[in-house]
């Protein structure tokens, strides 16, 4: 009876003793799961990329109006009026050849009466020569001296006469018409018969063609390594439609802050100034310089550039992330992706994005699929 | 005679599915490496060495270290062991009379063998430290402190913290051996006259040592055990007088010294072999005395 | 009423020795519910050099039993906040697992063909297990890690459990527990016709539970504290048992060690509780013959 008693007691205590066992395991198999995730829920999450081993391409778009490089504003230096008007707008015009005949007529007049005052200053001359020697034969010194006087004064401003008139002659020839100092096209053409020179702007405006044509563009500083005095580009001119496609050639370059003004140079015959000038242009960057990144991921601090990548550490838990900061050499970029050429491996996970603002070096962290 | 030899035969063939998961998995893991040791302890290096003979041997037993460790090793067994076996004795003995609650003391003595070691290594690190709380309580007495850790003290803090391990596992085997000696042995001996300290050796202790064969290897067992308090509380190298033998082979593993190392494991293997054939004899030759 | 006062004599000296044996837990147990702080300001002198010549004479550890203030903090840290103790701890619920049911299977097998088989070089092949299961892990240390590598077995749990399922301390225990039962049985069912394996199965294996028993609760212990061989063949951090974990960090976080410790102790207290009957048994009857 007692032993009954007993073995009974026995295996009460152990039905609860298994009850607690089971309890505990299943508490801690709980607790389990639940520290586990609410540790990993806790991180900071990451998202991150791998850099492409890839060249990097750079894309340019930019336009701009073409100008004629030289070009000249002729009329007539006189202001006279004009005659005639030899040359149309955007017509090619030769060296030498006339496009403006003025009206010279009063100038004619004129250098015809300098001519006759000329004449007349001869004839007084020899009045005074004719004074000198009666003068001479005379005796009277005093005579003789003013004579002498008036004859060198009368000589001096006949040698003034001549030379205006000279210029006159000249100016009359020069003045007459006006004439294209080099090849090229008129521009613009202002001059009206009838009305004086230069009353609404230059009469002819001419643009040089051999020196071309050309257009400013502006670069971003990032890839204006690309460019130098005498690269040749292409360049679409007009409309997409009809677009044509030229050579052009980087003929300047000022830097302005961030950017950087390149003026391009084309020389074509068709081009008659005022045209569109469109550059759309690839630069590809040699492959082996580095491992592409999107630039949002790389930072910038002071003057030290870094990463932040993640490294696999072997932990209790199974690996866990961790971020680590890596400072890093940077190339070239695009809009949305720089070349780093140093400080990480091309397999190296790197942050590009996480749910806190800002990581620190060591962090664990929760990296995102 | 010819049947007991079919038996045996058959016997044999049994035997062999019985034992063969054994056998093979010992082999592998336990009996193959000693023997793989034996040989390294043989050759200069284990790599592509050549037969050195018994040189290994020789620089080890030169070797200071090895020395102290054999001693410290050979006296804690030596020392420690008999004086815990008396004491889970003395309690047995205790326990075996008639007192209140005896199940729940019993249980009380067996726990310590279940306190991880991490607890045991807190523990002692609170007590035994330089400002540890023994040192406090001495303090209280007037006493001045002992270095326990650091000083010849170690070799006693360490049977303490062995003595309090296995005492229970002990007083269990010794109770059930008290409890098997019939009671009308002692009443014969009570009626001729015989004192407690007669009836304690003649009747008990007679009827007590087929049990401590068993009693004494495991506290050899638990004495070697003791290797990993004493590791994780004083690292690899300890105060001179608890430097183990075990201290000396894993510090011959960490240095790559594998000569050094297989030559003092073969040595106390040896020892064992010695020791355990020297308690078979003499069980042998007292349970044949009993009969 | 003399009987009375003697057997309260010795039960108040047993009480009192039990105590003494039972202070380490019950350290372990109230200091486990003290918060970081307290533990801190007990315990920072462990390892400090004091002496008299720095001032330092009545300088010493407050080890105190009662927490000023009960607090939950170690238990938060080790249970929730941290997942590593409880990842660690599965692990070695892994390994422990697979020692035991692997030795107790392998070891209830040999113990038999030890016990109730005849046949040549048994003792001699028991003594070479009985010599095994004396010799200290790193006897073998070195040849069992050369093993281990041509296995393929290094950091990996297997380095572990493999060695732990072959371990003669199984087979020692139970052929000990065997030989207690009388032969008779085994040859009174051989009689009826029954082989071996019928007769381990049918008889052995029923009667020897207190041995299994004994020898799960032995088992366990060893192995749930096992620190030697996981250090040398575990090389990540993540497969360590928790027990190695432990013995590293119980340096610097004292109060978090104190806790762990209590928890990782709970399955061993309550496989004790539950097997002791059986336990207290199965190491009696084992130890009877020699």
């Amino acid at each position: 009876m007692e032993r009954q008693h007993n073995r009974d007691e026995t295996k009460s205590r152990k039905n609860k003793l298994r009850l607690v066992f089971i309890l505990f395991v299943s508490g801690l198999l709980v607790l389990t799961l639940y520290s586990n995730t609410l540790l990993t829920m806790n991180l900071t999450k990451v998202w991150t990329i791998v850099g492409r081993q890839e060249e990097l391409v750079q894309s340019f778009n930019g336009s701009g109006m073409l100008e004629p490089v030289s070009e000249v504003s002729l009329s007539n230096k006189a202001g006279w009026t004009i005659k005639a008007v030899k040359v149309r707008a955007g017509g090619l015009v030769k060296k030498g050849q006339t496009l403006v005949v003025y009206e010279s007529t009063e100038a004619e007049n004129q250098y015809m009466d300098a001519k006759v005052q000329v004449e007349q200053q001869q004839l007084a001359i020899e009045g005074l020569q004719d004074r000198y020697i009666e003068a001479a034969s005379s005796g009277d010194d005093t005579q003789l001296r003013s004579a002498n006087r008036d004859l060198e004064s009368a000589r001096l401003t006949l040698d003034m006469q001549r030379r205006n008139l000279d210029t006159m002659k000249a100016n009359l020839v020069s003045n007459r018409e006006l004439k294209a100092p080099f090849d090229g096209i008129a521009m613009k053409v202002n001059a009206v018969e009838g009305l004086s020179s230069a009353s609404a702007g230059p009469d002819v405006l001419v643009a040089s063609s051999i020196q071309g044509y050309q257009f400013h563009v502006q670069v971003p500083a990032t890839i204006s390594g690309h460019f130098k005095i005498g690269r040749k580009l292409d360049v679409h001119i007009g409309q997409e439609d009809k677009a044509t496609t030229v050579e052009g050639i980087v003929s300047g370059m000022e830097n302005k802050e961030s950017q950087v003004n390149i003026a391009v140079t084309v020389k074509n015959e068709q081009i008659r100034g005022g045209e569109q000038a469109l550059l759309d242009l690839k630069f590809v960057s040699d492959k082996t310089s580095g491992i592409l990144v999107p630039s949002s991921a790389i930072h910038k601090e002071g003057s030290e550039t870094f990463v932040y990548i993640i490294e696999e550490r072997k932990g209790p838990l199974g690996n866990t992330s961790h971020v680590r900061k890596m400072p890093v050499k940077t190339g070239d970029s695009n809009e949305s992706e720089t070349v780093v050429q140093q400080g990480i491996f091309p397999d190296s996970p790197i942050i590009l994005q996480s749910s806190e603002p800002v990581v620190t070096d060591g962090e664990r962290v929760r990296v995102m699929p | 005679m010819v049947l007991f030899r079919k038996i045996i035969r058959q016997h044999c063939v049994v035997a062999i599915g019985f034992l063969a998961p054994s056998v093979i998995g010992f082999s592998i893991f336990y009996l193959i490496p000693f023997a793989m040791g034996v040989r390294y302890s043989l050759m200069n290096r284990s790599n592509g060495g050549s037969f050195v003979g018994l040189a290994n041997y020789k620089e080890l037993l030169a070797s200071d270290s090895f020395l102290k460790a054999a001693k410290n090793t050979f006296l804690f067994t030596s020392v420690s062991v008999p004086i815990t076996i008396a004491l889970s004795l003395l309690l047995a003995l205790l326990l075996n009379q008639s007192i209140y609650f005896r199940n729940w003391l019993r249980t009380a003595y067996v726990l310590p063998l279940v306190l991880p070691v991490t607890s045991v290594v807190l523990i002692w690190q609170v007590l035994f430290d330089w400002n540890g709380a023994v040192n406090s309580w001495l303090h209280e007495l007037g006493v001045s402190r002992i270095d326990w850790m650091k000083s010849e003290w170690a070799r006693g803090v360490l049977s303490i913290v062995y003595a309090w391990k296995n005492i229970g596992y002990n007083i269990i085997l010794f109770l059930a051996g008290l409890q098997n000696i019939p009671k009308d042995y002692y009443e014969t001996a009570e009626l001729e006259g015989a004192g407690a300290i007669r009836k304690f050796t003649r009747i008990t202790l007679v009827y007590l040592t087929p049990k401590m064969f068993f009693v004494v290897l495991m506290g050899l067992i638990s004495s070697f055990r003791i290797f990993r308090e004493t590791y994780l509380i004083a690292g690899d190298y300890p105060h001179d007088s608890i430097y183990m033998l075990q201290h000396y082979m894993n510090n011959m593993f960490l240095s790559l010294d594998i000569q050094k190392l297989t030559s003092a494991a073969v040595i106390m293997v040896i020892c064992l072999i010695v020791l355990v054939t020297g308690m078979f004899t003499l069980e042998r030759r007292f349970t044949s005395d009993l009969d | 009423m003399k009987v009375v006062m003697k057997k309260g004599a010795i039960t108040l000296l047993l009480c009192l020795l039990a105590i003494l044996l039972l202070l380490p837990i019950l350290i372990s147990f109230t200091n486990s519910l003290m918060t970081e702080q307290e533990i801190g300001s007990n315990y920072d002198l462990i390892g400090a050099m004091t002496d008299a010549a720095n001032g330092g004479e009545d300088a010493f550890v407050n080890l105190k039993l009662i927490p000023d203030w009960v607090s939950f903090e170690q238990y938060y840290n080790v249970l929730i906040e941290t997942p590593t103790y409880l990842n660690l701890f599965w692990n070695s619920v892994y390994m422990v697992a697979f020692i035991i049911a692997g030795q107790v299977i392998v070891g209830a097998l040999a113990a038999y063909a030890f016990a109730k088989l005849r046949f040549r070089g048994r003792d001699q092949m028991f003594f070479v297990y009985l010599i095994t299961m004396l010799m200290p892990f790193q006897v073998t240390l070195v040849p069992n890690y050369i093993m281990a590598g041509k296995l393929g077995l290094l950091n990996s749990a297997n380095a572990i459990i493999l060695p732990g399922i072959f371990g003669a301390f199984g087979v020692f225990m139970l052929r000990q527990f065997l030989l207690s039962i009388p032969n008779a049985y085994v040859e009174a069912a051989h009689m009826d016709g029954a082989g071996h394996s019928r007769i381990f199965m049918q008889i052995i294996l029923p009667q020897i539970k207190p041995a299994l028993a004994a020898l799960i609760v032995l088992l366990f212990v060893d192995y749930w504290n096992m620190v030697e061989q996981p250090l040398i063949f575990l090389d990540d951090d993540f497969k360590q048992p928790l027990s190695v974990y432990l013995s590293v960090i119980q340096q610097e976080a004292r109060g978090v060690g104190f806790a762990a410790s209590v928890f990782y102790m709970l399955p061993m207290v309550l496989l004790f509780l539950y097997a002791e009957s059986y336990f207290i048994e199965g190491v009696q009857t084992s130890g009877i013959k020699g």
